[in-house]
């Protein structure tokens, strides 16, 4: 008894979302999700430099993949709600928007660095794209691609 | 050695929450007013400058930073 | 859900905290100082430009002006009158102990690259330059940053920096250093490395702390030549240039913390010791406290207190130096404590605009007290 409960104390960060996992019903239901769509999940915040680079490319992306039935669903984890809101209206971001002060989401998918980008298809997390990148909107493309 | 494994247990995980931080809670810890002079590089800059010219010591707040004619 | 390593993803993370203050902004400061009431005054404004190429890349460069002018205490002849090269056999009604003044011009430049690596460890490598009319100053610097574990809570870096400085000597009377022919001034080579090794630790979502243990080396002219000491006051006074060791090591440790207290208040603490071969010991404390009133405005103050022992060659006195090798009357060398005391303000007219401004008081209630405000702008883009 002893041995599993060491283990689950040390073991509890790997239990995170990883490509191949399914998004639990509850997530699901406090992200919007339906189960037979393909969403981009970005977690940002307006503390994240990297966030706020990458966040006019995923809205510029998000436009062109609302064609093709694929909807961007931001997360805000800033913990100060009037930030929170005073940052996406600053960058004029027209995608749904969840915000996660108390990280009751995120830490579901657990990611070990931010900005963090998962692509959930009917409920599955397919991809995962981690820390900054340059032309996130190139890798989401990619990934979304490799999902076809 | 039962008494010791709950002991070690209950030890360990009083450590882990040092530096046991997610990357989504470091948004206190990114704000200018967690640095010196608000982040100000070119106040600081100045200050130590200011602190190498008048006094007689150096050094601690990292190797960057040039010379002066201030011997 | 499957339960899976989650160690193949670990590379390829990123802790978005650490690209904290890389971000694109021109900052512009004037600072203006003033010693003594007068007595010295500087006025530097300066600008520094950051610049983030991509996710892997911060580019930072500064550069700025100091126009300096005013005195500083030495020995000299009353009969040449108040300057650094009244020197000479001289009696003992004419040795004074007084202000000699100057007036310079210097201009600097720095420049430094962060390179973040696939596991987002960092390399930075920094140049720096600066010029007087007396004295080149050039460095090189790198230091390597690694995170020791996948969140990014613990860190070590590991830095060192090399100078080739060069101060013109200028001959009043045919020192020994200068070139007896010609009298012209000559240059002498000054060779510095310095390395610092540090840990930060995120301690919790509201505070972190950093040790780090430094150390340095000089070697080449270390004197100041326009500092004077007396020898032989008793018998036959002589004024001449000071004289100090022509190397000199270094070492000490500095703990850094800070914390935040409320979600208005933050406080930052650090402390110093550090000793070297010239026997000066010093320790130095500094307290910081940062307030956001609101969203736009922000307050600041800090105190710092700062004592060392004097240096073995040292003495202020004009009776002390006969014929010893190292001699300096140099104030600098001697033990004293300073206070220094600090407020500031800032104000964001916008998210990309902001105004700072600030005063700080520096004492050393042995020898002088400064002022110095600093007023400037930094523009995010």
């Amino acid at each position: 008894m002893f041995k599993i409960f060491t283990v689950m104390i040390f073991v509890s960060s790997l239990w995170a979302y990883q490509p191949g996992d399914v998004v639990s019903p509850e997530v699901g239901q406090k992200l919007g999700l339906q189960s037979d769509k393909t969403y981009v999940i970005d977690f940002f915040a307006s503390w994240c430099i990297s966030c706020k680079h990458e966040l006019p490319l995923i809205e510029k992306l998000s436009r062109t993949l609302r064609m093709k039935n694929i909807e961007v669903v931001g997360v805000d984890v800033d913990e100060n709600l009037n930030q929170a809101k005073a940052f996406q209206q600053e960058l004029g971001l027209t995608f749904s928007v969840v915000n996660d002060p108390k990280g009751e989401v995120i830490k579901h998918f657990d990611p070990v660095g931010m900005p963090a980008v998962y692509i959930v298809k009917n409920a599955k997390v397919t991809h995962m794209i981690l820390g900054a990148k340059d032309h996130i909107d190139r890798l989401i493309l990619a990934a979304l691609k490799e999902e076809k | 050695m039962h008494y010791f494994m709950i002991a070690a247990i209950l030890f360990l995980g009083g450590c882990s929450h040092i530096g046991n931080v997610k990357p989504w809670e470091k948004g206190t810890l990114a704000k200018e007013s967690m640095q010196n002079n608000r982040g100000n590089r070119l106040l600081t800059k100045f200050e130590k400058h200011v602190y190498f010219s008048k006094e007689a010591s150096k050094g601690g707040g990292g190797v960057a930073g040039g010379g002066c004619g201030c011997n | 859900m499957q339960l899976k390593t989650r160690l193949s993803y670990i590379a390829a993370s990123l802790l978005c905290v650490m690209h904290l203050g890389a971000e694109n902004y021109v900052n512009v400061q004037f600072i203006g100082y003033d010693e003594d009431s007068g007595r010295t005054t500087v006025l530097t404004p300066q600008v520094e430009v950051n610049y983030d190429y991509g996710a892997d890349y911060t580019v930072n460069m500064s550069f700025g002006v100091d126009g300096i002018s005013g005195a500083s205490p030495t020995f000299y002849d009353a009969a040449s009158g108040a300057s650094a090269g009244s020197r000479g056999t001289t009696t003992q009604q004419n040795v004074r102990y007084g202000d000699v003044s100057y007036d310079d011009v210097r201009k600097f430049v720095a420049a430094s690259v962060v390179k973040r690596l696939e596991s987002r460890d960092e390399v930075t490598v920094g140049l720096n330059y600066s010029s007087e009319s007396d004295y080149y100053a050039g460095e090189i610097s790198a230091e390597y940053l690694h995170y020791l574990d996948s969140s990014k809570n613990s860190a070590v870096s590991l830095g060192a920096a090399y100078q080739k400085n060069a101060v013109l000597v200028h001959c009043y009377n045919g020192e020994s250093q200068c070139d007896a022919a010609s009298g012209s001034s000559q240059r002498f080579d000054i060779d510095v490395i310095n390395a610092e090794l540090g840990f930060t630790q995120v301690i919790d979502k509201n505070s972190l702390v950093k040790v780090s243990l430094f150390g340095g080396r000089e070697e080449g002219f270390l004197s100041n030549p326009y500092m004077n000491v007396v020898r032989n006051y008793n018998t036959l006074p002589h004024i001449t240039e000071e004289r100090k060791p022509d190397t000199r090591t270094s070492y000490g440790a500095t703990l850094w913390y800070a914390r935040s207290v409320t979600e208005k208040l933050a406080l930052i603490g650090d402390y110093r010791y550090y000793h070297d071969d010239w026997e000066i010991d010093s320790h130095t404390v500094n307290l910081e406290a940062n307030y956001n009133l609101n969203s736009r405005w922000g307050v600041g103050a800090g105190v710092r207190y700062y004592t060392q022992s004097a240096a073995k060659f040292y003495s202020g006195k004009k009776e002390f130096f006969t014929g010893q090798k190292y001699a300096s009357s140099d104030r600098r060398m001697s033990d004293f404590d300073s206070f220094t005391y600090k407020f500031s303000a800032e104000y964001a007219f916008s998210k990309v605009l902001q105004l700072n401004t600030g005063v700080t008081y520096y004492n050393q209630p042995d020898w002088f007290d400064a002022i110095y405000y600093t007023i400037g702008v930094k523009r995010s883009f």
